[in-house]
């Protein structure tokens, strides 16, 4: 469904009840895309290793050529669907992005375990903000169901956001899958995020760029899914370090009382 | 509005990230290939051993004031340059040694499943206010020259000192009880 926002356009009320031809080609195209992803990751085995991600793509390529045929032949069903599905989609990428982080983090517990912390605090600060709206008489969430999309796609983000930094920090290493995974639902997220804010924001005013950018951005994220996916994933490295027993208490109260004496030791070259 | 602006930022943020992290990856891969090889002898994050007269020559007043009392002015200026140039490398190197020091910590803990959250934040604090205080050292040599820190050599070799001392601690894994098993 993502790659055919023409469909949400249309309950929108802008585009009128047809399809361009090159909407028609850019759909056939991300459909063949992802029926591309999904025979491969039949053929190499993925389904079982990634089966929130599989399973979503999977679910993506139903939609879509169930919403097609909705579309051309009983249209007046198709705005009702249309939320469930996409609500569905949002809960199941929630699925995928717990998904990365399981595969990211997976072989790493000390890394999980910072981001388990991050995390709740990010979605501590979310609820505290959503409550505290609420106490104020405000709609804490979102008028429309545009927005509401929008702020869950948001959560998302913030999500993969610490993801990226924990694994910048501890030096985490990606294997071609992962990285693909993470960088083509990073980059869809992201822009989701970002053109939902301006279509929320702007109004109708920014409905034809939404109804362009939106699916050209999806195809990015299959483009990505397809080459990353499509050749073998040599071997994980193994760390020379997997042998290495060690107490955690000592190496962290050690380096952090080096770094702290270094760092008194540079400051007194300031202050003869 | 705001919120919009918030929400968009996210979106860029995301992005960025992104982008850094996949750009990074390629770069690091060799930069800690010694962290894969199993070599004890690690011999780019080893501290080399500063003697105390090569701080005392760097930061030292003695031969400023040496030429600065027997040479033209000329001369005087292209000792200062050569001088803050020593001094800054003298920095630099004190900051990716700290910086690879850092690095061999995080790629041991993360694996450890007894790894404290909070402990990890002020280890990364001082982690960076450690490198913070290496920047500002280096903009007061760039503004000031090192002879205007005229305290440094005797604390800069400290600093050299402890730095050595906690780098090779944390290289040496058999220093440690055995508690947690890194998978």
């Amino acid at each position: 469904m993502e790659v055919f926002p023409f469909f949400r356009a249309r309950i929108l009320g802008v585009f009128p009840n047809n399809m361009s031809s090159y909407a028609l080609s850019f759909w056939l195209a991300g459909v063949a895309l992802e029926g591309t992803i999904l025979a491969r990751a039949l053929v190499v085995g993925w389904f079982k290793k990634c089966p929130f991600f599989f399973g979503y793509l999977a679910s993506v390529f139903v939609q879509d050529v169930f919403f097609l045929a909705v579309y051309s032949f009983k249209f007046k069903y198709y705005k009702p669907i249309y939320w469930y599905a996409e609500f569905f989609s949002l809960l199941m990428g929630c699925g995928v992005t717990w998904e990365i982080f399981r595969l990211i983090l997976g072989r790493y517990p000390g890394a999980g375990r910072m981001a388990r912390n991050v995390l709740a605090i990010v979605l501590l600060m979310i609820l505290s903000k959503g409550l505290v709206g609420v106490w104020n008489g405000d709609i804490p969430w979102a008028v429309t169901m545009v927005e509401l999309e929008r702020n869950l796609r948001a959560v998302q983000a913030l999500s993969l956001i610490v993801l990226a930094l924990l694994i910048a920090y501890y030096r985490v290493p990606l294997g071609r899958y992962a990285k693909g995974i993470f960088a083509g639902y990073g980059i869809f997220i992201a822009t989701m995020v970002m053109t939902l804010t301006l279509r929320a924001s702007i109004g109708q005013a920014f409905q034809a760029v939404w109804v362009f950018v939106q699916p050209h951005c999806y195809a990015a994220s299959l483009g990505i899914w397809c080459f990353s996916l499509w050749s073998e994933e040599p071997s994980p490295v193994e760390q020379s370090q997997s042998k290495i027993e060690e107490d955690y208490q000592s190496l962290a109260l050690l380096t952090s009382r080096g770094l702290l004496q270094a760092r008194e030791f540079l400051g007194k070259t300031i202050r003869p | 509005m705001s919120e919009a602006l918030i929400l968009l930022a996210i979106g860029f943020l995301l992005v960025a990230s992104l982008v850094y992290l996949l750009r990074r990856r390629e770069a690091e891969a060799d930069d800690r290939s010694w962290l894969q090889e199993g070599n004890s002898a690690r011999p780019s994050v080893e501290f080399e051993d500063r003697q105390k007269e090569q701080l005392d020559r760097i930061f030292g007043r003695e031969d400023w004031d040496f030429i600065r009392n027997g040479t033209t002015r000329p001369v005087q200026r292209l000792f200062l340059k050569e001088r803050k140039g020593i001094a800054l490398s003298w920095l630099s190197q004190l900051r990716s040694q700290a910086r690879a020091g850092m690095d061999f910590h995080v790629t041991r803990v993360r694996a450890s499943e007894e790894l404290e959250p909070l402990a990890e934040l002020r280890l990364a604090i001082d982690y960076y206010a450690f490198l913070a205080k290496c920047g500002l050292i280096a903009a007061l040599v760039l503004l000031g020259g090192p002879m205007a820190l005229r305290g440094m050599a005797g604390q800069a070799e400290s600093l050299s000192n402890n730095l050595r001392g906690m780098l090779r601690a944390s290289l040496k894994p058999q220093a440690f009880p055995q508690k947690t098993r890194i998978p």
